[in-house]
């Protein structure tokens, strides 16, 4: 059972929907885990219940985003603790950035519908209306829902629970060697029982790396669109958002060098990128730009790296290796030049940002990404953030594991990390032994709300 | 106007003794009553303490003040550590004893105990008033009057041996049952059960053949159970091994319907984890051969104990089944092994202190609350002595939790999720078993020991000294350089974190050892250094526990008229009567979401 004490974290805005994200912290240390990252006039040890603070969100010395805490005193606030909400920029990227210090800060990552199971056990709210929440959660499209329905199929359920089912039969073994272990019986030799944790180890990294497709289709496929300055960057992000728009999330650059964007792809969502300042003279990629836009390309799925066709092309493909990502070039500003510039290569596209054309091709371009086959989802994946940090979480504890194996260290700390490892396993699909009706219904809740 | 006692136990086993010398250590009067004062700390089964799980449990008892480390290391005769080749939180100290040298130990304890008197009887009824002990009566019909009392009858309640299709009352072999009492228990609305053990042949080694037996060693230098004794426990014997064979399996199968077990006439739930051979054959029919493992039942006598084939079969089949074994050929059976059956309560009935719920100041104590084995009896005997003077006192009762010792997860597991067979400890029951290891046990118990002045200031002294040796120890690893030939300059406790790197072996890389670190503390500091990360983990895990475990209950909550649960819950809550919400969400059936409303229940009556 999680300690009820503990401070909580979550995004409790959808991924990528708003032009604002929250991020929500609940527990006796909210404030004591914002202030670590947290300065502005007023200290958060002064806050005043039902108040709103302007300051800006430090990652150590670098500045992350300027925000405003929203302050809930227990027990007036949705849970009955102490409520901070920090509204930032929206797009996943800060937000995601905000959410990890707080996690550093001391806060954990709140379960599936923890907040409004603490409303719940705090008598803020009764089952009926907890169990309301539900509704506000929504696939945001076509393919999510997709995804959504094949986990109700139990793909993904049955993956993880046959690697429970592995690991609780290793356990099993333990147990039995250590406790009678003057019986005379056989057990797996050492070699045997890596190479079954070794194995298991695999279908979680597989499992893990599914992770990413299946946050894809929540959380969006991210684009980014790099270059070198005046090649048109920004005229082609404004094109391709034109028709496409979804949802505008237009941050100024105040704070950040670069603009981010949700659209539908043909159902797919995508987080669309323009990186700004890159400097001029410099060719290594390491010095291009600020740490910010290296930053962003380094998260990103694809990146569009544009070039001003009508400017000589001899450094180009360099990036590309250095870069290590799927990369589209596209040549801009084909409207200056004489002859017809199409390309069947999928690495390559032509287009003008100005007069639109070759922007369709771009697109088909970018969704054939999406689509070639790497994300297969048929065989059940995970699809937010909370389920990715249960399986890596379960993925280090059984590194542990082989790690403790193999250096020998004893039966009940092999125990101690397969235990580790199940429970992980268990925050996805949900206790197999359990009848906890309300633990299943907060299951089917997205974090925060 | 009549004597009233303090504490009255009845029983003088492994129970009753510890609850008796407990109570009366700590001021009670106390009166004992034992049929046959010749069988006080009588084992009545296998001639051993402790071994997997269960040496634990006597290192606690000990740690606690109690008295079987003590008497098994001065009544031991081939020691060793168990799981020695597996990591050392399940490291697990067994002996076997010299059964005669060890019930004499123990009644020399018990006899020299100061405000314990020993009376022997048969006790039939206990006497209570409006839900309050009042004392017992034996069968010559004499009254004895005590504040509390401790029942620990072992398997002498309504006990009954089985041998073939043959079966009579009998307590052990050749010795009265309680008839009686048992039916002054019902009387008094106690719920009973039925349970069944039993016992092999015990074979005469003048008639084994040694040379086809496989010798197992004790180990040098032995290590005792007891903490900061003077006790030097000596070695004397080995023990054997054989193991059954296909023919040994075709005489029981062929003979299945002569054993009591499949007679009909036994009605007890018996431990699966300790099985008849019969049972055994029956249930894995591919196995092909099962351990037998030859004790000696002590140095003044060739009586050896067949360990792994308990059995009720008729004396005929008994002999055929043993003399199939490999070395036991010409075996001569000194005494036969049976079968035995004995009322014990359901464990629902009782408190975390050890009371009965229904009945103010009787405590039980032992295999009369289902569980099995010495050292789980010791456990409870301890526990219960505690908190009959707690109860005397008008003290708040001691109650052990899961995260500090075993007795807190036997006891937790007796009373929150009841037994439906003899209760054997194991380490897998332990959550926190990384923190309850067999070689801290003195710093998890021993300062509440000595507060409840079961051990002495001179042990308790010593005990002290030898943690502040240790933190000594370790803060010198950490700030001394080893003498290492390398470029890095390595700190002492890096290298002992190694695993090939014992304690003693850093004297190669200059490290001195003072002549005050013994074995003991050795041991300790290697544990703590070599571990420290799962041990930091363990205790962070433990610290969430203790958040409902923490949040209490009051006794007279009504939970029958809380209709935001199930009836199913408010029945199971009804009858458990949880003393915390941690315990309450371990009784089986009890759902997270009855918690739940409990929590928010509990708050809205108390904040």
């Amino acid at each position: 059972m999680q300690n009820q004490t503990e401070t909580i974290v979550a995004i409790s805005t959808p991924p990528g929907i708003g032009g604002i994200s929250i991020i929500r912290l609940s527990g006796e240390e909210s404030i004591q885990v914002l202030s670590k990252s947290f300065r502005g006039k007023v200290s958060p040890k002064k806050f005043k219940n039902h108040s709103i603070y302007y300051g800006k969100i430090f990652n150590k010395d670098q500045l992350i985003d300027e925000v405003l805490i929203s302050v809930f005193i227990a027990p007036h606030s949705y849970t009955g603790e102490d409520v901070i909400e920090v509204s930032c920029h929206g797009g996943n990227f800060v937000t995601q950035q905000i959410l990890q210090l707080m996690i550093r800060n001391g806060a954990r990552m709140a379960m599936p519908g923890e907040f409004t199971k603490r409303a719940f056990l705090n008598g803020k709210m009764d089952l009926t209306e907890a169990e309301a929440v539900i509704d506000l959660i929504q696939a945001k499209t076509k393919h999510s829902q997709e995804a959504a329905i094949y986990q109700l199929e139990g793909k993904l359920y049955s993956s993880i629970k046959s690697m429970l089912d592995r690991i609780t039969e290793l356990r099993c073994e333990i147990e039995l060697d250590l406790d009678f272990s003057d019986q005379g019986l056989e057990y797996k030799s050492t070699e045997e029982f890596i190479i079954e944790l070794k194995d298991i180890k695999k279908k979680m990294s597989l499992l893990v790396n599914t992770g990413d497709e299946g946050i894809i289709l929540n959380e969006g496929y991210k684009v980014v669109i790099a270059g070198e300055p005046n090649a048109g960057k920004s005229s082609l992000f404004n094109k391709i958002v034109e028709n496409e728009r979804a949802i505008v999330t237009d941050v100024p650059g105040t704070t950040r060098d670069y603009i981010e964007e949700d659209i539908a792809l043909e159902g797919y969502l995508v987080k669309l990128f323009d990186t700004a300042g890159m400097r001029k003279g410099k060719d290594r990629i390491e010095k291009v730009g600020i740490e910010k836009s290296v930053d962003i390309i380094k998260q990103a799925d694809l990146i569009l790296w544009v070039h001003d066709i009508t400017v000589n092309l001899a450094n180009v493909l360099n990036f590309r290796k250095v870069l290590n990502k799927d990369v589209i070039e596209v040549f801009n500003k084909i409207d200056l030049v004489k002859e017809k510039k199409k390309s069947d290569d999928p690495n390559i596209a032509f287009v003008s940002a100005l007069s639109g054309k070759g922007v369709s091709d771009l697109k088909k371009k970018i969704i054939n990404r999406i689509d070639l086959g790497k994300y297969d989802i048929s065989h059940g994946l995970i699809s937010n953030t909370r389920q990715l940090a249960a399986a890596k979480k379960s993925l280090t504890a059984i590194k542990q594991a082989i790690k403790t194996t193999q250096k020998n260290l004893g039966l009940e700390f092999i125990a101690f990390d397969l235990r580790e490892t199940s429970e992980a396993l268990e925050e996805i699909i949900g206790k197999v032994t359990s009848e906890e009706i309300i633990n299943s219904i907060f299951d089917r809740f997205c974090v925060g709300k | 106007m009549n004597k009233i006692y303090d504490v009255i136990v009845v029983g003088g086993g492994h129970a009753g003794c510890e609850a008796a010398i407990a109570a009366a250590r700590r001021g009670a009067d106390t009166l004992l009553f034992i049929i046959k004062i010749e069988t006080i700390g009588r084992m009545s089964c296998n001639p051993a303490v402790g071994g997997l799980a269960k040496g634990h449990l006597v290192r606690e008892v000990d740690a606690l003040g109690g008295v079987i480390g003590q008497v098994i290391d001065k009544a031991g005769i081939h020691f060793r550590m168990l799981n020695r080749s597996k990591g050392p939180a399940v490291w697990a100290p067994r002996a076997q004893a010299d059964r005669m040298r060890y019930h004499i130990e123990m009644r020399y304890v018990v006899e020299h105990q100061e405000n314990l008197g020993i009376k022997e009887a048969l006790i039939e009824e206990i006497l209570v008033e409006n839900d309050v002990i009042k004392g017992v009566k034996t069968q010559y019909g004499q009254e004895y009057f005590g504040k509390t009392v401790i029942l620990t009858p072992g398997t002498f309640l309504r006990g009954r041996i089985h041998i073939g299709l043959k079966n009579f009352s009998a307590g052990r072999a050749g010795e009265f049952a309680a008839e009686n009492l048992s039916l002054s228990l019902k009387n008094n609305g106690i719920k009973l059960a039925r349970f069944k053990t039993g016992t092999p042949p015990r074979l005469n080694a003048r008639t084994l053949n040694f040379f086809k037996l496989k010798e197992q060693m004790p180990d040098e230098p032995p290590v005792k159970f007891s903490y900061y004794t003077d006790i030097k426990p000596k070695n004397y014997v080995s023990c054997f091994l054989t193991s059954t064979n296909p023919q040994t399996h075709k005489i029981i199968a062929d003979n299945i319907e002569e054993s009591s077990l499949f007679s009909g006439n036994i009605t007890g739930i018996g431990a699966r984890y300790c099985p008849s051979i019969e049972d055994k054959i029956r249930k894995f029919p591919e196995k092909d051969k099962h351990q037998v493992f030859i004790e000696p039942e002590g140095i003044d006598t060739f009586e050896m104990y067949a360990n792994g084939i308990p059995t009720s079969f008729p004396p005929d089949i008994q002999l055929k089944i043993v003399h199939s074994i490999k070395g036991l050929e010409k075996a001569k059976i000194m005494r036969f092994g049976y079968a035995i059956e004995y009322d014990c309560v359901q464990t629902d009935q009782i408190k975390p202190n050890l009371e009965m719920k229904n009945i103010n100041g009787l405590f039980l104590a032992g295999q009369i609350n289902g569980t099995s084995g010495y050292e789980e009896a010791a456990a409870q005997g301890i526990v219960a002595g505690i908190n009959a003077v707690n109860k005397l006192n008008k003290e708040p009762p001691i109650i052990f939790t899961r995260d500090q010792s075993y007795i807190g997860v036997l006891i937790d597991d007796l009373v929150t999720k009841g037994v439906d067979e003899p209760y054997r400890m194991f380490t897998a029951r332990a959550e926190y078993r990384l923190h309850l290891r067999q070689d801290n046990a003195d710093e998890r118990l021993m300062p509440l020991g000595y507060k409840l002045g079961l051990i002495s200031k001179e042990r308790y002294d010593k005990f002290k000294r030898a943690i502040e040796i240790k933190n000594r120890e370790i803060d010198k690893l950490k700030s001394i350089n080893a003498n290492i030939e390398s470029k890095k300059s390595y700190k002492m406790i890096d290298i002992l974190r190694r695993p090939e790197v014992n304690f003693e072996s850093l004297t190669q890389f200059g490290y001195k050892i003072e002549d005050d670190v013994t074995e003991l503390i050795m041991e300790k500091v290697m544990l703590e250094v070599k571990y420290e990360g799962y041990i930091k983990r363990q205790l962070q895990e433990i610290e969430k526990f203790n958040y409902l475990e923490h949040k209490n209950i009051p006794q007279n909550f009504d939970y029958m008229n809380f209709h935001t649960i199930s009836y199913e819950s408010r029945e199971k809550l009804t009858k458990v009567k949880p003393i915390s919400v941690g315990q309450a969400a371990r009784i089986p059936g009890v759902t997270y979401a009855d918690i739940s409303a409990l929590l928010i229940k509990l708050k809205s009556m108390y904040g």
